[in-house]
């Protein structure tokens, strides 16, 4: 059986799946702009990506031709290369990237786009792993954590801070671009109790049970606040906060906030 | 209008049935088409050579549903007319399926498989029963309709990184689902 003979297999099944689906209603929450730009534009770049190497099937494009932001796959997990350089500096990284700034061998990292194939270094400039440098035809270039390949593979707060080098390294948290000054020590305390939901639970917490309406309501109400923690030498962590719901997201995982820390952001 | 009164209007041959067709399922059945093919000329040719195959079919035909009926002639004639264009534009959503799926298949096709591809269907259908409505939809949308994890992003809210993933896990559970029954894919 080859590709072919499986879409034709698709192809075949009953008209109830195909009906069943003919109009597409959301499942899920929106997104805040900028993961949802960073999102869409590392889709489509996958896509052109992709598309590229559809059309040069043969000669096949070196890495500078291809699109600025790229799905990468390093151990189990997926990291993007995104070689955009307000991106970059985003993350109050240097632009330029250069043997010394690598440390230990990560591991194999392969492009899911084309399938190519460098070798992934820890960046010497920042604690934790949320940023690697991947070296592939002779460049290097900035890998970023997206999330674990495996849905049910949930990532602590605690893990996550400490992937983002922030663990015990806090300097600043803000929620919707607002600096906090007081009770950062209390709120930080509060958020790493979060409990780490993967979203077939998020959706039985939050969706089970109720009427269609309902769960339209809540949808609609799910306005996301970014939650942006910075530290000393560390990468920027931007997670995704529901307050209508007291629920975060990042890394494919859902935290269910605790009500002190709803209090404490009040306050 | 209903589908039977369209279904009644094909009964009668009044071209006013092609009509109230184009009208209610005219843009999902280009959506299809344009995911095949991603020329909009040959995804018009192909809709309206769909029409024709239902106008032929219908009597005797009596689709319920109709939606589904369509949509399987449309998908159908694209993937043909694909086939007869020059295959260097490989740029469609289709040839972006066929990669995905490249890495959970063999590359060997033998006379056998072309026999089970009918049995293989139904063993899909017991696949996607077993799934979330979530994921069966995901599955559905990409590799049935063949749309991109944009457009799925942008019309179901999941986040295009969650999709990717889930199908991911989705394929190796279908093969996996496959190699059960004695199908090796």
């Amino acid at each position: 059986m080859n590709a072919k003979g499986l879409m034709r297999a698709i192809g075949g099944i009953s008209d109830r799946h195909i009906e069943e689906f003919a109009v597409v209603k959301p499942v899920s929450s929106t997104k805040s702009t900028w993961l949802k730009i960073v999102s869409i534009a590392a889709c489509f770049a996958i896509i052109v990506g992709i598309a590229n190497i559809a059309l040069n099937f043969i000669d096949r494009p070196t890495i500078d031709e291809a699109p600025e932001v790229q799905a990468c796959i390093v151990g189990d997990e997926y990291y993007e290369l995104i070689k955009d350089e307000k991106y970059i500096e985003s993350r109050g990284l240097p632009q330029e990237i250069t043997a010394n700034m690598l440390g230990d061998y990560i591991g194999s990292c392969r492009l899911e786009s084309d399938g190519r194939v460098g070798k992934a270094y820890d960046y010497l400039g920042y604690s934790g792993d949320s940023v690697l440098i991947l070296e592939l035809e002779n460049q290097y270039f900035y890998l970023f954590f997206c999330n674990p390949m495996n849905i049910d593979v949930v990532i602590s707060m605690p893990d996550l801070l400490d992937r983002y080098g922030l663990k015990d390294n806090i300097t600043s948290i803000s929620i919707d671009g607002k600096l906090l000054v007081v009770n950062l020590e209390s709120i930080l305390d509060e958020l790493t109790k979060a409990n780490a939901l993967t979203g077939n639970e998020f959706d039985d917490a939050v969706f089970k049970g109720k009427t269609e309406e309902e769960q339209q309501t809540i949808r609609k109400n799910m306005k996301p606040v970014e939650i942006v923690i910075s530290g000393n030498s560390a990468d920027v962590l931007v997670i995704d906060y529901y307050p209508s719901l007291g629920y975060a997201y990042c890394a494919n995982t859902y935290y269910e906030i605790t009500s002190e820390f709803k209090n404490l952001l009040e306050q | 209008m209903d589908d039977s009164k369209i279904i009644d209007l094909f009964f009668e041959r009044s071209e006013k049935a092609i009509v109230e067709l184009s009208n209610k399922y005219g843009s999902v059945c280009m959506k299809v088409s344009m995911n095949v093919l991603n020329n909009h000329q040959d995804a018009e040719e192909c809709v309206n050579d769909s029409y024709l195959g239902v106008w032929n079919a219908i009597p005797p035909e009596k689709p319920n549903p109709l939606l589904a009926f369509v949509c399987r002639i449309v998908r159908n004639i694209s993937i043909n007319r694909y086939k007869k264009n020059n295959t260097k534009r490989r740029k469609s959503n289709y040839d972006l399926c066929l990669d995905e799926l490249e890495n959970y298949v063999s590359t060997q096709n033998t006379v056998e498989d072309e026999y089970a591809e009918t049995e293989l269907a139904a063993y899909i259908d017991e696949f996607l029963d077993s799934l979330s409505k979530t994921n069966r939809m995901l599955f559905v949308r990409r590799f049935w309709y063949m749309d991109s994890y944009e457009d799925i992003a942008n019309a179901s809210g999941l986040k295009e990184g969650a999709i990717r993933t889930r199908l991911s896990r989705i394929k190796s559970d279908l093969k996996l689902f496959l190699e059960k029954r004695g199908v090796i894919v």
